[in-house]
């Protein structure tokens, strides 16, 4: 049973991101349906060799990959943002005199976002099975709607969780992860050169160690990495 | 309990430039305490510190008996709070924020929210967003008593409003308080409109608690006492110097004495002084020369 307070945070939530969520809503749907209808048309055309359609899709659909896993971190980063922004807008001064613990009340926040971002995977699911069920998919492809919506929606969770943290801070926080992520790409290389040059060894720079531990498996964004394609073999 | 809020050895820092320094408070319980001070002497500040929306660097705070910030919400169920601009989300309709208000706080009187809403004439349609600065002020004042609080902390929830709407208001609470003896913290700078509610004042200048104590106290014997001929020295008075002036019109000084009483008349008859004038002052007046005082020190 949802509490009221849930309730509450859930329209709140649907206030703050309704129409800044309605451009992704659309694109959700209509990006499945585009990608293959351009994809069936390039294959339809005369000079297009029938036997190699199925390569042709491949072809096609790899590039289209790129598209769902942008679109996903871009939903992840602004349902994050329409989260904070009208506590951001206040101060704070609201949420911060309700007789709530600040950590219920980020996570009464974060569940807000959360269903949203659930919203938007819904619809690409949805955008993915009617783009399937109109085309005839050469053989032997597959189609991967329910795969592909899932993916979806873990990255752009992924990419709300990040930035919806970071959002929570202060400008000064901020400041801090930004000024932070700039050593570590800027002298990190140098230090990484000195360790390399004193102990002779082969010891990576922290941004490319970050880089791997962040995309290797079991790191969050290995989710970005797979494969993002509707139709596959 | 005796006091509603208590702040013991509450120390912060702003910067270079802003402190609030070793501060003590008592708010009793069942008081209407006005928090008076001058723009930027830091009353948001206190108050924002007691309700721990800004960390201190070190003292405690006990907010109905919960401290903070441990016991945090367990006090702030029971205390409604306005603040000094508006806080609420913009988003939101008039019967969606009471809505919102109304999950977070067990004590939420809905009967009593509708009737505020029709006695302050608030659409209850309309957006908070496209609400009137006065409609705005009225829908805190409405959420914060709606909740049907034992503790209301009012950081300046009048200014900017128009009389009538600051009348509204200020009805309001007043009606609240005889109907429930609750506590209240009113910090203004518009020092007329605490003298008829308050009962306890204290006085804020620079982040410094100058004083704090009931009301007829602070005003109880405080005069202006025109002088010719006043001693140079105030030493040994049976009242409390609080400022003295020399009279732009004439050769006399003003002297602003707390803790008068006519028989006190001896003091400056026996040092050769002649008593001109002596005039009753307001709250503005001793809150004004109480803040001189404290800035410039008198000459004694």
């Amino acid at each position: 049973m949802m509490s009221a307070q849930m309730k509450q945070m859930l329209h709140l939530q649907w206030k703050a991101s309704r129409w800044p969520m309605l451009p992704f809503a659309l694109l959700c749907v209509g990006l499945p349906l585009m990608a293959v209808s351009t994809t069936m048309q390039a294959i339809a055309e005369p000079h297009h060799d029938p036997s190699y359609a199925a390569s042709g899709v491949l072809d096609m659909m790899s590039g289209w990959a790129g598209m769902f896993a942008l679109l996903s971190s871009l939903l992840g980063a602004a349902v994050a943002l329409t989260s904070w922004t009208l506590d951001h807008r206040a101060n704070h001064v609201y949420s911060l005199a309700l007789p709530i613990s600040r950590a219920r009340y980020s996570l009464f926040k974060f569940a807000g976002g959360a269903f949203v971002v659930i919203g938007g995977g819904i619809l690409l699911l949805i955008g993915c099975l009617i783009a399937v069920s109109v085309y005839d998919i050469p053989e032997p492809l597959s189609t991967y709607p329910f795969s592909l919506s899932l993916r979806f929606f873990i990255g752009a969770l992924l990419v709300f969780s990040m930035v919806f943290a970071a959002a929570a801070g202060t400008i000064r926080t901020t400041i801090y992860i930004v000024v932070g992520a700039i050593i570590v790409v800027i002298f990190g290389p140098v230090l990484a050169d000195i360790i390399n040059t004193v102990f002779d060894t082969d010891f990576g720079t922290p941004g490319q160690l970050i880089l791997r531990a962040l995309t290797d498996w079991p790191g969050p964004f290995h989710v970005f990495g797979g494969s993002w394609m509707l139709i596959d073999v | 309990m005796s006091n509603a809020i208590e702040a013991r050895g509450l120390n912060y820092r702003a910067g270079k430039t802003f402190e609030i320094r070793d501060m003590n408070l008592n708010v009793p319980a069942g008081s209407i305490y006005g928090y008076l001070g001058p723009n930027g002497s830091g009353k948001t500040t206190t108050i924002r510190l007691l309700l721990g929306m800004t960390k201190r660097i070190s003292g405690d705070v006990t907010l109905l008996d919960h401290r903070s910030p441990d016991d945090l919400p367990a006090a702030l169920a029971k205390i409604g709070y306005v603040p000094e601009r508006p806080h609420l989300y913009p988003t939101l309709t008039v019967a969606e924020a009471m809505r919102f208000h109304a999950a977070f706080y067990p004590t939420w009187d809905a009967q009593w929210a509708t009737r505020l809403l029709r006695v302050f004439e608030l659409p209850h349609d309309r957006r908070i967003a496209r609400l009137s600065k006065g409609e705005t002020g009225k829908l805190m004042i409405l959420l914060a008593l709606a909740q049907r609080p034992e503790l209301l902390i009012l950081d300046e929830p009048t200014d900017g409003l128009d009389p009538m709407v600051r009348r509204d208001v200020l009805a309001a609470v007043i009606d609240y308080v005889g109907d429930t003896g609750a506590t209240v913290f009113i910090s203004s700078h518009l020092v007329h409109e605490l003298e008829r509610m308050c009962d306890w004042v204290g006085v804020l200048d620079k982040g410094r608690l100058v004083t704090e104590m009931p009301i007829t106290q602070f005003k109880a014997g405080v005069k202006r006492i025109r002088l010719i001929g006043a001693p140079e020295q105030a030493l040994g008075t049976p009242f409390e110097l609080l400022s003295r002036v020399p009279e732009a019109l004439s050769d006399g000084e003003s002297w602003v004495v707390r803790g008068w009483d006519d028989p006190m008349r001896e003091y400056f008859e026996a040092r050769g002084a002649k008593i001109r004038d002596i005039v009753d002052l307001d709250l503005e007046e001793v809150f004004v020369e109480m803040l001189r005082n404290s800035r410039q020190g008198v000459t004694r």
